[in-house]
């Protein structure tokens, strides 16, 4: 309650009016500065609540001007972080390495069977032309 | 820009008047304090930047506007509260004479008697009680006009009205007023 502004509701001479409601003001002026110590901590609180956060406002800004437009944790990255954050992509990789091999490996099988039916089987030679002949033995050794 | 000094002495400065502005306006302590928070905070976040001799106004319009949504909150809660123009009645049409007249014997008793503290104490409540009972509006221009001192225009921003409206609220208040603490025989 120390500063009050200095402009007065008239701009001319005030009315009656003027002076009545700055009359009712002065009083409630007067019951403003003597709130419960309760309620003027809290008001307190509030105020050092508000200005805690005009302090962090600075950090950030800081912080995006130093790394640019991206995400940024507002401090220097360690060597784990910056381990860890690989750690993702060298998993992906080793996935895909993995779902390769065995891939090929059931490639591999399938035409070793079609191999061994070939060699170990009873067949006229005329078998061989026919272009069905592959299509069944798949079916033959799938059933 | 304003320092965090700047802001801090504003802050404090302003504190207690808008703490019972809106105790007046929501008659509730609690309440009030959560919005006197809401609107630090806000002032703070979206205006520090500002120079210093605007935070009153900014602060008294996001004050208002504070006070606006506890009222809507309430609303969707409660379905009690109806939009603050609704509390406007017609009854503060009283003609300047008729004002003049009431206020005529105010200001010969300017002079405050011997009261003591619980005398002051008790005619304070009762002005305090009669100032709740205006209309939200009139009692929100009667304040920002008088109390936090903000000239025609000022006040009417902050309560997004005319400047014709201001004045047509403020002199219903000031005439309810000065006819309910004659009727107590109040005077202020």
């Amino acid at each position: 309650m120390t500063s009050k502004r200095s402009t007065m509701p008239a701009a001319a001479a005030p009315t009656h009016a003027d002076r009545f409601g700055l009359r009712i003001t002065a009083r409630l002026n007067a019951g403003a500065q003597n709130l419960d110590h309760d309620i003027s901590q809290r008001l307190r609180v509030a105020r050092e609540v508000a200005l805690a956060g005009l302090a962090a406002q600075p950090r950030l800004v800081t912080a995006s001007q130093r790394h640019g437009p991206v995400l940024s944790l507002g401090g220097p990255i360690s060597a784990w972080a910056k381990l860890s954050s690989l750690l993702p992509m060298v998993v992906l990789l080793v996935g895909l390495f993995c779902i390769d091999a065995v891939q090929d490996q059931y490639r591999a099988d399938e035409l070793a069977d079609v191999d061994l039916e070939l060699l170990t089987a009873e067949l006229p030679p005329v078998a061989y032309t026919d272009p069905g002949f592959v299509q069944f033995l798949r079916s033959t050794i799938r059933d | 820009m304003a320092t965090p000094t700047e802001i801090s002495d504003f802050l404090k400065s302003v504190e207690n008047r808008a703490f019972k502005r809106s105790v007046y306006h929501v008659r509730n302590e609690e309440s009030a304090l959560d919005i006197i928070q809401d609107s630090m905070l806000k002032l703070v976040e979206h205006y520090s930047h500002k120079p210093v001799s605007e935070l009153p106004l900014l602060f008294q319009k996001i004050l208002s506007n504070g006070t606006i949504d506890w009222f809507r909150r309430q609303k969707t809660h409660k379905a009690h509260f109806s939009n603050l123009d609704d509390f406007d009645d017609a009854q503060g049409e009283s003609d300047p004479d008729a004002l003049l007249h009431l206020l005529a014997a105010d200001t010969l008793h300017t002079q405050e008697s011997s009261e003591n503290q619980a005398q002051r104490s008790q005619t304070l409540r009762q002005i305090e009680q009669e100032l709740e009972l205006l209309p939200a509006r009139q009692r929100e221009a009667f304040l920002l006009r008088y109390w936090e001192e903000m000239d025609l225009a000022e006040t009417a921003a902050i309560m997004g009205c005319s400047q014709g409206s201001v004045k047509t609220h403020c002199f219903r208040a000031v005439v309810a007023l000065s006819k309910a603490l004659k009727i107590r025989g109040i005077t202020p």
